[in-house]
């Protein structure tokens, strides 16, 4: 008998070979989810670079916008759950300024809004403000249906000549679900 | 762990005219023989080495699957590898001539595919790179090839002394389709700037990613191919030595040491295919810092857009990391495997003309041989070896098995086991790998089944 054994073998475990104890049904749970740190807008302000302010008397105001292209596309809109601006600004200007980021949809529409205070610089030495934003929740609905960015920094004085210097440096931190693999 | 195409389980046993594909210059107890074609010879083959299914879908209560792959992705290493590999042999045929040299020849059709773990770049599509500040991840794990072809081949075995077996074999290859991308290179970090422009330097250094591909270009390009059957046609002229084309040899050789020692050795697919025909490759190169946008609020007449910042960094990174499509002619090498193996004879003889299939010197002698066999095949990373101890058995004139004890880098519990059946003229054989596994298949790294019927005349 022995010498069928093989053959037996081998035939009964291919016929009775099996995958057990899965669940493939888990698939539909994968859920990768990065958290992604990238640099966002940078500059750097001098007095010459403001301009006399229409809308406050006695501040000046310098503006700029930049798109943000990825920002309103299907996949930030579907996978991105949540974000944090991260703003770190010296200044030596020794009176106060005020940072605004007015995001814009495609037909120039605002939907989110960042504002913070920068502090002063008492005797022109450098100050470091940093705010951080954390965007959630609806909010990042708000967030992604925009593809650009006013950036607008009002000075709270109307003296042209006045010395110092405003450094911006930012950070997004993008926590993102692949729940639709 | 699956060493794509070790076929340790039929190296050797002559019994099966397919064998001779493994060792042109082994023993050939027959006078003709003709493979039923399409049905000769099928060999599938798949493995993983560092991550079986049950690893990720088992179902458990301790652990979500999200958690289980996070735990796979670190476990595994970047020499970690799936591959897949299948042949199928159309044709085979093989006679013995008044000068007593075996001929034999065919055509068989292979696929065969590897793909290294690329460790840093699953960690960081995961993850992300928040907390791989400073981690250098290393583009030059992205390595993968893939090769679908028909193999002609005529080959001649001859027993040249008393004790010594040698064979050859000429092979044409006809590419259907073959992609590789290999060689990479470059990083990708992302630094803390220390007085740079901005918080992060995001920084792709060095980077030289390469895909080449023949085949494939037509027949993603739908003016070449409208329908399936188009693709079919496609398909089937390139296999019909259409499309690119290589040469080979396998050779190989068994010498007969003593009555009870035998050694074989060969050399399989040293040869390359010539990629020169639809070709399309991909190349992207360069270094580039990421450091945001940076505004410089220039003044500005009312309804004057602003600056196209990002339009102007999209056409930096593409400038400073531009990604080419080449139309350069490649070659490729084919994997180079090498088998050898020492068998030691013992037992009785069997049948009622003794035996003879081992072409023992003594005719009532050597149904059973014991021995060890080692492989190894060239792969684009490093070479793969496996070593396998083996116990042969001709039970009677019509069955004969072989089990294989086979251990490599990553298992050491690879059980196989072979049959073959002589029914008259009719050969049969079936060989299956991994037996510890076939009761869960989820939980095995490798898993390979090889199986063909053959006409044989002696």
């Amino acid at each position: 008998m022995f010498k069928y054994s093989c053959l037996f073998l081998i035939l009964g475990t291919l016929l009775f070979s099996c995958v057990k104890d899965t669940d493939f049904d888990q698939a539909d749970a994968i859920t990768p989810s990065q958290e992604v740190e990238v640099n966002f807008i940078f500059f750097t302000l001098e007095i010459d670079d403001f301009q006399i302010n229409p809308l406050t008397e006695g501040s000046l105001t310098v503006t700029d916008t930049t798109e943000i292209r990825f920002l309103d596309d299907d996949f930030a809109v579907d996978n991105i759950v949540a974000a944090e601006f991260l703003f770190r600004v010296t200044n030596t200007f020794p009176v106060g300024l005020d940072a605004n980021f007015t995001f814009l949809s495609e037909e120039n529409e605002p939907f989110y809004t960042i504002n913070f205070p920068i502090q002063i610089s008492e005797n022109g030495d450098p100050v470091l403000t940093e705010f951080t934003q954390l965007v959630t929740g609806e909010d990042i609905e708000l967030l992604t249906q925009n593809d650009k960015v006013v950036v607008n920094i009002t000075i709270q004085t109307g003296n042209q000549s006045l010395e110092g210097v405003l450094n911006l440096q930012s950070k997004t931190t993008y926590f993102l679900e692949f729940s639709d693999l | 762990m699956g060493f794509a195409q070790n076929k340790q389980l039929l190296y050797g046993v002559s019994e099966v005219p397919q064998s001779l594909l493994l060792n042109p210059g082994g023993i050939v107890p027959y006078e003709k023989h003709f493979g039923i074609p399409f049905l000769s010879h099928l060999h599938i083959n798949g493995g993983s080495s560092g991550v079986t299914v049950y690893d990720i879908f088992q179902t458990s209560n301790t652990s979500d699957i999200n958690t289980r792959i996070t735990n796979a992705i670190f476990s595994m290493n970047n020499t970690d590898f799936f591959t897949v590999s299948q042949q199928l042999e159309i044709i085979s045929f093989g006679w013995r001539n008044k000068s007593d040299y075996y001929f034999s020849g065919g055509i068989y059709q292979e696929f065969d595919m590897i793909t290294y773990f690329p460790k840093d770049l699953a960690i960081l599509s995961w993850e992300g790179n928040r907390d791989y500040i400073d981690y250098e991840f290393d583009l030059g794990e992205l390595n993968a090839s893939g090769d679908l072809l028909t193999v002609y081949h005529f080959g001649a075995n001859k027993k040249i002394t008393d004790k010594l077996t040698v064979g050859a074999r000429f092979k044409i290859y006809s590419s259907i389709f073959n992609f590789r991308s290999t060689g990479n290179k470059g990083i990708f970090v992302t630094r803390e700037s220390n007085g740079g422009e901005n918080i992060y330097d995001h920084l792709l250094e060095g980077a030289d990613v390469q895909v080449q591909t023949s085949g494939i270009a037509s027949l993603i390009d739908n003016d070449n191919v409208n329908e399936a059957g188009d693709a079919v046609s496609h398909v089937l002229g390139r296999s019909l030595l259409g499309g690119n084309l290589g040469v080979g040899i396998d050779i190989g050789a068994t010498y007969e040491i003593n009555k009870y020692l035998t050694a074989s050795a060969s050399i399989l697919d040293l040869g390359a295919v010539f990629h020169t025909n639809d070709v399309e490759n991909y190349r992207a190169r360069g270094s580039y810092n990421l450091t945001g946008i940076n505004l410089i609020f220039p003044p500005l007449e009312d309804g004057e857009p602003s600056l196209p910042y990002y339009q102007n960094l999209e056409d930096e990174v593409k400038e400073q990391v531009p990604i080419d499509t080449l139309y350069n002619k490649y070659t490729v090498l084919r994997p180079l495997k090498m088998n050898a193996a020492l068998t030691y004879h013992f037992g009785e003889g069997y049948g009622k003309n003794e035996c003879d299939c081992l072409n023992r010197e003594t005719t009532n002698f050597g149904n059973q041989g014991l021995g060890v066999q080692f492989y190894s095949i060239f792969r684009p990373k490093r070479p793969q070896f496996a070593g396998t101890l083996f116990y042969y058995r001709r039970f009677t004139e019509f069955l004969s098995g072989k089990i294989t004890y086979t251990v490599d880098s990553f298992a050491s519990d690879n059980i196989g086991l072979m049959a073959v059946g002589d029914f008259g003229k009719f050969n049969l054989y079936l060989g299956v790998d991994n037996l510890l596994r076939y009761g869960n298949l989820a939980k095995a790294n490798h898993v390979s089944l090889q199986l063909g019927f053959n006409i044989k005349f002696k």
